[in-house]
Parts: C-alpha cells; sequence; structure tokens
C-alpha cells in the first residue's frame, strides 16, 4: 500500500486519481471522528466533507517531513472543535436514531442486549454533551479514535503528561456524569449484568 | 495514646463525662488495645454489664467502624487522589501498593466506590458507541466538491456564511475602517435614502390608507350630514382646531435635524390625506359634507380666510 505521503506528492502533482485514494482511505475515520464530535450523522456527514474540502486546500502547506496522519489529524481535530464550540452555543442534539447507521449487530444480538448496548449508547451520548471541550476531546481521540499518548500529544502539540492529566480528569467527568444519568433514571450498573 | 494515660482517664470515660476528641483517643486506644479493653470491661458498673456481652459485642462493632472511617478520614487517601488513581485504572491494573491504597479507601467509602463502579464499566459504553461507514454518495459528494473547479465568489460567499462569527467581525472591522474615510459622503448617501424612503414610502402607503380609511370616512362624513345646524358648526370648529394643532405638531417635527423625518413625512401625508377627504377646506368638493349645507358651507369661507394662502396643503409638501 502506498504510504499517505506519496499520495500526498501525487495529489501536489495534480493527480485526481491518488486524491481519490487518499479519501477512500480516511473517509471512515472521519466521518467516525466528526460523529464522535457532533453526535448527529447529518452534522457529521457535512462536518467531514468540509475536512475534506479543508483538506485538499490545504495540501500544499503541508511539510512531507512530518506524517501526513498527524497533520491531517490535527488538521481535522481543529475543525471539529470549531464546530463543536459553534454547537454548544445551540441546544444539543441527542438520542439520534443511530440504528439504521449501525444496523450491523442487530442480527445477531438479542434483543436483551440490543436495549442493553442502546441504554449504554444514549447515556454514553448525553454524557458526552455534559463535557468540556477538553475533556471530550480527550475522550474522543482515546477511547473513541484509538489513539495512543504519544499521537495525542503530537496532535495536540502538549506534553505527554498533560495528555495524561487531561485523559483522567475527563473520565472521571464522563464517569460521574453517567452516574449522574443512572441515578436521574434509577438505574443501578448492576442491573446491565456489569 | 498510651496504656497510662487511657488507665487515668478510665473512671471518666466509663462515667461518660469525657468530652471529645479525647472521648475518641480512648475509643481508638481501646479497640486496639486487648488488655485495656479488658481493664475497662471489669471496671464497668454491675448495671451496666447485665447485657454485656451482647453490648459488649454491638459496640466493638461500631467503634471498629467509627474508628476506620476516623483512619480514612484522617490519614487515609483522599477521594481526589483515589478518583485519579480510578482514571488510570481504566487502562489497567495498579500496580501492588497503589492498588492497595485504592481498595481500602473502597471499602470505606461509597462514593468512591459508585465512581469506581461507572469507571470500570466505561470501556463497554464505549464499545457501544455506534460506528460509520461512509458510503459511495459521501465518497462522491466530497470528490465532487474537491476536484472539480475552483470555488466560485458565490461558493466562496456560501461557506463564510456557514461561519455567522466571521462575517460579522468583518462587517464590523470593515465599518471601522470605513466610517472615518467615507464620512462624509456615507452622511449624504444616507441623508439621500432617508429623503427617497421618506417620498417613496407615503406614496406606497397612501394608497393603503386611501383604501382602509375610505369606509371611515364615508360614515364621517353621513353622521356630519345627519346633525343638526348648530351641532354640525360645533363639531366643524373642534375639528379644525384639532387640524391646527396637529400641523403644528408636524411642522416642529419636520425640522432638518429630526432623525424622524421620514416617519414624520409619512404620517403628515396621513393627515394631508384625511383632510382632504373629511376636512372642511377640502379640494374634493364631492367629499365635503358641506355642500350639501349651505350653513356649513359658509362657515368654511370663513375659516379659509383665517389660512395662509394656499392652506395647509402647501404648507406640508415636502
Amino acid at each position: 500500500m502506498q504510504p499517505d505521503e506519496q499520495l500526498v506528492g501525487r495529489c501536489r502533482d495534480g493527480e485526481a486519481r491518488a486524491w481519490e485514494r487518499l479519501v477512500r482511505r480516511h473517509q471512515d475515520r472521519i466521518l467516525n471522528l466528526a460523529y464522535q464530535f457532533t453526535g448527529n450523522r447529518e452534522e457529521s456527514r457535512d462536518l467531514a466533507q468540509e475536512i475534506f474540502v479543508h483538506l485538499y486546500r490545504k495540501l500544499d502547506q503541508y511539510d512531507s517531513r512530518r506524517p501526513f496522519r498527524t497533520w491531517f489529524n490535527s488538521l481535522a481535530r481543529n475543525l471539529c472543535i470549531d464546530h463543536y464550540r459553534r454547537r454548544r452555543q445551540a441546544p444539543p442534539v441527542v438520542g439520534t436514531p443511530v440504528e439504521e447507521i449501525i444496523g450491523l449487530r442487530s442480527s445477531i444480538e438479542s434483543p436483551a442486549r440490543r436495549v442493553e448496548r442502546r441504554d449504554r449508547r444514549e447515556t454514553l451520548m448525553r454524557a458526552m454533551d455534559s463535557l468540556g471541550e477538553v475533556s471530550r476531546e480527550a475522550i474522543v481521540l482515546k477511547e473513541l479514535q484509538g489513539h495512543n499518548l504519544d499521537e495525542i500529544a503530537a496532535m495536540l502539540g502538549v506534553p505527554i503528561g498533560t495528555v495524561k492529566s487531561r485523559l483522567f480528569r475527563a473520565r472521571i467527568e464522563l464517569g460521574r456524569a453517567i452516574l449522574k444519568l443512572r441515578q436521574a433514571v434509577s438505574i443501578p450498573e448492576g442491573d446491565l449484568g456489569l | 495514646m498510651d496504656c497510662r494515660r487511657f488507665r487515668e482517664l478510665l473512671p471518666q470515660y466509663l462515667a461518660g463525662d469525657l468530652p471529645e476528641p479525647r472521648f475518641g483517643e480512648m475509643v481508638v486506644h481501646e479497640t486496639r488495645c486487648a488488655a485495656c479493653h479488658q481493664l475497662a470491661a471489669e471496671q464497668m458498673p454491675a448495671d451496666a454489664q447485665s447485657d454485656a456481652p451482647l453490648s459488649r459485642a454491638s459496640e466493638a462493632v461500631e467503634r471498629e467502624s467509627w474508628v476506620r472511617e476516623t483512619l480514612r478520614r484522617t490519614t487515609g487517601a483522599s477521594c481526589r487522589t483515589i478518583e485519579h488513581l480510578l482514571a488510570a485504572a481504566v487502562d489497567g491494573p495498579l500496580e501492588r501498593p497503589l492498588g492497595q491504597l485504592v481498595l481500602e479507601h473502597l471499602v470505606e467509602c461509597p462514593r468512591c466506590r459508585e465512581l469506581a463502579d461507572t469507571l470500570h464499566a466505561l470501556p463497554q459504553y464505549f464499545a457501544a458507541w455506534p460506528r460509520l461507514r461512509a458510503d459511495a454518495v459521501f465518497t462522491a459528494e466530497v470528490l465532487a466538491r474537491t476536484t472539480g473547479p475552483m470555488p466560485g465568489f458565490l461558493e466562496t460567499l456560501r461557506a463564510m456564511w456557514r461561519r455567522p462569527g466571521l462575517v460579522w467581525e468583518g462587517a464590523l472591522i470593515c465599518a471601522l475602517l470605513t466610517t472615518p474615510l467615507l464620512g462624509g459622503p456615507l452622511r449624504e448617501w444616507t441623508a439621500s435614502l432617508q429623503e427617497t424612503q421618506s417620498l417613496a414610502l407615503p406614496q406606497e402607503q397612501v394608497a393603503e390608507i386611501r383604501t382602509a380609511l375610505a369606509g371611515q370616512v364615508t360614515d364621517a362624513q353621513s353622521h356630519l350630514a345627519s346633525v343638526t345646524g348648530t351641532r354640525r358648526r360645533s363639531l366643524n370648529d373642534q375639528w379644525i382646531q384639532v387640524r391646527g394643532w396637529v400641523e403644528q405638531t408636524v411642522d416642529r417635527a419636520l425640522a432638518p435635524d429630526s432623525f424622524m423625518g421620514s416617519r414624520i413625512a409619512l404620517v403628515r401625508t396621513w393627515v394631508d390625506l384625511l383632510f382632504d377627504r373629511v376636512g372642511p377646506t377640502s379640494r374634493e368638493p364631492t367629499a365635503d359634507p358641506s355642500v350639501t349645507d349651505p350653513a356649513l358651507s359658509r362657515d368654511n369661507e370663513t375659516h379659509k380666510e383665517n389660512l395662509p394662502e394656499g392652506g395647509p396643503h402647501e404648507l406640508h409638501q415636502p
């Protein structure tokens, strides 16, 4: 598989095929990143498209000595944060009908398991909406995107200790938010078989 | 506290006369020291020993619990430290001394225990987060937006519109930059615009007002025609007074530096229209009720003499 950096070089030379390969390679990840920041399907599609359009216009500014993935992640993350800030001024969109999006495991899951999964997902989405910008970013990058601490530190331009600190604080914040939500509906954690 | 001090304070301790925190120290020492506990049990009054085995057992449990709680709050790790360690434990088990510290804290702290349960379940919550898969339409849309022709002016404007904050900031900066430079011409342009509006807007409003008031004017005319001659003259006098007051007010408001010029011009047009239709100096003979009444017509002629030449209409022309 051709490395991203070479594909970018070909894109700069005006090769449309290289750009298409680059888009196809990263589109799932970027779409999910956008979804993890917005929590809404339509918004995430628009945002992911914006990210690619932005990337296309900024390709000339890419320094080929740096890893493309890190650079692209930083760019995408900045746009997601901008969008998240704007979105937080409006009422949050919660409870997106995501069954139609995933629709994957539903066929092999038992109904009880599916309800449990949906319950967790909705609780998590609501809890995530209550997080601050920095905490949400830490959770998204580490827990949902699966980046390691080094990658996140490079992406954010901060020391690893700061990333750890933000992550731990975000987990505590998220845990408290989930606890609060569960207590509001009086469902102890044990009822889900945890 | 040592055993010697415990024995000194034992009588007061048993009598319940010891104040806090001395009493707490005695309890802690008794719980820890079997000899002192035995001594305290022996010296306990007979009436208190009637149910000694049971009461001592329950007291011991309570005391042990109280002591543990006291120790946790004084010498144990703080909730803040434990929360941090719990968050770190999501990635994997803690090293032995830290893990032991957390476990000891969790035994006594229900709040941290709840948080620990939730944090322990976090990976299952994360696993429930839906994963999207980009479809062919998404890819096609991205490629169409990127590999097509360069974005035109309209598309750039549309992109800017998606960031209203940027638009407003830009507008503010432009206004701040251009106002000092274009202050004079801008004021002239604004004034001309205002004048245009004051001329054009009333013309549109006039047609609406004419239609809306037509019925009421007709009713007023009918009413004037139906009252007696004396009463009619009285009404006419009142009407002329009101008209004079309105004209003066409008003229004052129409000063050159008035910000309300255009609005007042509109009001004045309304007044003109109304006077034209129902006023005693109407230029529309068919709309004047005095045409049907010679007495009223005479009165009108008298009042006309008192008005400036050309009537109020000429005065009000902008």
